[in-house]
């Protein structure tokens, strides 16, 4: 018999801020499931964001072979396989619970739970854990795959009171894990764990938006309420006022971004620190710093070594392909992710360059940058201009990728050379496309064409 | 110096060289009169005018294709003068016509319902007022309002076979006419203005049209944007200044010249980090310099679909004598001699073999290229 999948995605899960074997205290669920599973704390997301994540996790290609380059244009390429696919084909049932956005790029099948979409502010606490928990307990038909994607972790963070005590953790997003770690709980006792691999990863990392200055919490993060309220008002607005509704939010990002700068220029912080706390959801300028892109996986499953943690970087492209090989699946396609079965079984493997791509804005034009992750440097650049925003970290000695070392010509054109030739052919289509099919037409039949 | 540029949408030649306005324009102007546009519709005709380049190598070689341009690769111009410190407006019927990177504002007009000659006069004015800060501007303004006609009276009412519009030939001329003398108008009011407030001591303007519309010459299309024939094909340009000289020239041009030429007015240099411009400047023609340019274009017939298709399937290459057009759709091949056959109605392609195959090695060496 197959064994069922349980996959969590814990949207904006940074690899640091993963509970490890000893927190009992703050977070015991995930913390036992380390001491059972195989943990790998260096695994690269493709993207900063959601939809370039999980359009290379879910196909185990990089970004920009699927088709999928940004929330609003374009679909998957149809001729791309998906994970769904390989499992369906191997006669699994699928259920999920993913938010709304999922919807918009064509990646995910039809689930058999008709339920799956759920609102953005709904979190495991109020109504999506218990939803969950009734879906697992209604008799699935096996073999399942079950997908869960929370967005929990997601700006802003909404933390129940019960869990908002310094005994879990200082930040809120710190607090929001054991939240989160208490649902995971709740919901592992529902499966059966001996014929079951679960699954726990993020698709991509955060800013932390608070420090602790003399024992004190600075908290620089958007408050909850009023960015539901924002969300709903903005959402209701009428179509006509929207490029004034774009260009207040716009204003309003901009102010909030002055503000926190003059109250951040006399305190004793790190570079790392302030660009976290300073950085807007309308920069323009994007990154790829570590915590945007580094995310934990932990693996569980009989079949799989116990108390193990792997330091060697991985990428999430390689989910899948380990996934499938430990159900005895396979993808049909060529794919960019490899199988990690020697790392769980202690073998040494060759590391594997992360390619990394920045997930662009939807309401303007963003300056994006792509570029290559290895243990020992990090690089990128603009996506458009390869000899500009170039940007260079050795993550050895400047773990917190602090100093640029973008005159050090020699390595910039030796990872230039790594990211090309992961490109390949597809360097010239890796520009974001500006309207989707369905537009156009409407556009084209706005001007009698169609 | 400060950039006007005007698209004349789908106006004609003919209508072009003897409208009362146009006219007085064309003779204080540099003007070539035989501009080749690379495809008869806007949205391919000003991607490839506004990259020097053709569809082939930018993406946008199709009604569809807007999605497909290679942004990062063409510098386009707005780019090339922002980089210069320019502050850059384009007003627009739709936003699939232009590539919108680079331009500081990006607006949409209501082509049913505005008041194109009052927006545009209210935009000159308002540009007018930074120049006289000092500050340099580029300012497109799209004229809709010929599409506008044809779409509401030609484009919904007939189909491409339509007995009734291709039997009525005076008819649609006499519609065409109607809808260019307002078309003169507004550009007479744009110029006397431009004139009044001495905008064109430190402006260049550029009035170009980016194809012309059928008035019923070719059972099979009724507007534009289906086959290569020249009464679509031949658009024109004309650059402004008190700099330049005013001469008319005839030979034949390229729609992607029009970007390098006023690059060179401008004194932009073109950015060698972006795919070449395939145009030519057109200075050096216009110091007598003998620089023929061979032409290419590309169409999409919608056969008997209601829609264009999404790639072209009629190609063609003219020089200042011959047209030769490939049917992909149907395999077929057209070569007419331009000199004694401007209607281009006898197929030359089995008796003039010679022509013929210089005609397709041409082609093949731009599409190739």
């Amino acid at each position: 018999m197959k064994p069922n999948v349980l996959f969590l995605i814990i949207d904006s899960l940074r690899a640091d801020k993963f509970p490890q074997k000893n927190q009992n205290n703050s977070s015991p669920n995930i913390s036992s499931l380390v001491q059972n599973g195989t943990l790998f704390s260096n695994t690269i997301s493709s993207a900063n964001a959601t939809i370039l994540s999980w359009s290379s996790l879910f196909t185990s290609k990089f970004p920009f072979k699927t088709g999928i380059r940004s929330s609003r244009f374009n679909k998957l390429d149809s001729n791309i396989e998906t994970s769904f696919d390989v499992l369906k084909n191997n006669n699994y049932r699928l259920y999920g619970y993913l938010p709304k956005l999922s919807e918009t790029v064509g990646l995910f099948p039809k689930f058999d739970n008709d339920d799956y979409l759920y609102d953005f502010y709904i979190g495991l606490s109020n109504g999506l854990g218990e939803e969950i928990i009734k879906k697992i307990d209604s008799n699935l038909s096996t073999p399942w795959f079950f997908l869960v994607h929370s967005m929990d972790l997601h700006q802003p963070i909404n933390v129940s009171k019960k869990f908002d005590i310094t005994k879990f953790g200082m930040s809120s997003y710190e607090r929001k894990v054991s939240e989160i770690d208490f649902w995971i709980g709740k919901i592992i006792k529902k499966i059966d764990l001996k014929n079951t691999i679960l699954i726990i990863t993020g698709d991509h990392g955060d800013y932390i938006k608070s420090t602790n200055i003399a024992n004190k919490e600075l908290d620089f993060n958007p408050d909850h309420n009023k960015e539901v309220i924002r969300s709903k008002i903005s959402k209701h607005a009428p179509k006509f006022l929207k490029p004034l509704k774009d260009k207040v939010f716009f204003s309003l990002e901009k102010q909030a971004q002055t503000r926190k700068s003059k109250m951040l220029h006399d305190l004793d912080l790190r570079d790392y620190e302030k660009r976290a706390i300073i950085a807007g959801k309308a920069d323009k300028d994007h990154f790829l710093f570590d915590e945007l892109i580094k995310v934990p996986l932990l693996i569980v499953s009989p079949q799989i070594t116990k108390n193990l943690l792997i330091n060697q970087q991985i990428r999430t492209v390689d989910i899948f392909p380990t996934l499938f090989d430990l159900l005895g699946l396979k993808f049909q396609s060529d794919i960019d992710g490899v199988n990690l079965k020697p790392l769980i079984n202690s073998e040494s493997m060759q590391e594997q360059p992360a390619y990394i791509e920045s997930n662009p804005l939807v309401l303007t034009e963003s300056n994006d940058v792509i570029g290559i992750r290895t243990s020992a440097y990090k690089y990128f650049r603009d996506k458009n201009q390869p000899s500009k925003r170039i940007h260079l970290f050795n993550l050895e000695t400047d773990p917190y990728e602090e100093t640029n070392l973008s005159s050090e010509s020699e390595l910039i054109k030796k990872f230039e050379g790594i990211l090309i030739s992961l490109l390949g052919d597809y360097s010239e289509k890796i520009s974001q496309n500006t309207y989707e099919s369905d537009e156009i037409e409407q556009e084209l039949r706005k001007l009698g064409y169609v | 110096m400060n950039l006007l540029f005007i698209t004349m949408d789908g106006a004609r030649k003919d209508r072009i060289v003897n409208a009362k306005n146009y006219s007085k324009l064309i003779e204080k102007s540099l003007f070539f009169s035989t501009t080749i546009t690379y495809a008869p519709f806007t949205i391919a005709a000003m991607h490839a005018v506004f990259s020097g380049i053709y569809g082939t190598r930018t993406g946008v070689n199709s009604y569809w294709s807007n999605i497909n341009f290679k942004k990062d690769l063409c510098k386009t111009l707005p780019r090339y003068v922002k980089d210069k410190g320019y502050t850059t407006y384009a007003d627009v019927i739709n936003k699939l016509v232009l590539p919108p990177i680079g331009f500081d504002e990006f607006v949409i007009h209501d082509e049913l319902n505005d008041n194109l000659t009052e927006r545009h006069l209210k935009l000159i004015d308002k540009f007018n007022n930074s120049r006289k800060n000092g500050e340099d501007f580029f300012l497109y303004l799209h004229y809709s309002n010929i599409h506008t006609g044809i779409m509401e009276k030609v484009l919904k009412k007939y189909n491409n076979f339509s007995e009734e519009y291709f039997e009525n030939k005076d008819k649609n001329e006499k519609f065409y006419d109607e809808l260019f003398s307002a078309a003169d108008d507004y550009l007479g009011k744009i110029i006397d203005h431009c004139n009044e407030i001495n905008l064109f001591e430190d402006t260049l303007l550029v009035v170009m049209s980016d194809h012309g519309i059928s008035v019923g010459e070719k059972l099979g299309e009724r507007a534009y944007g289906v086959f290569c024939y020249d009464y679509t094909l031949i658009s024109t340009v004309l650059f402004y200044n008190k700099k330049l000289p005013n001469l008319k020239i005839d030979q034949q041009v390229r729609s992607i010249d029009i970007l390098p030429t006023i690059l060179e007015i401008l004194n932009i240099p073109p950015d060698s980090n972006f795919m070449p411009i395939q145009g030519q400047s057109l200075i050096p023609i216009s110091q007598g310099m003998d620089e023929p340019r061979i032409a290419f274009s590309q169409s999409g017939n919608p056969l008997d679909s209601n829609k264009p298709p999404k790639a072209p399937n009629i190609y063609s290459v003219r020089t200042d004598e011959w047209k030769y057009i490939k049917n992909i759709h149907d395999d077929t091949e057209e070569l007419y001699f331009l000199i004694d056959d401007p209607g281009e109605n006898v197929n030359l392609i089995d008796t003039v073999q010679e022509k013929a195959v210089q005609m397709r090695s041409e082609m093949d060496r731009i599409l190739n290229s």
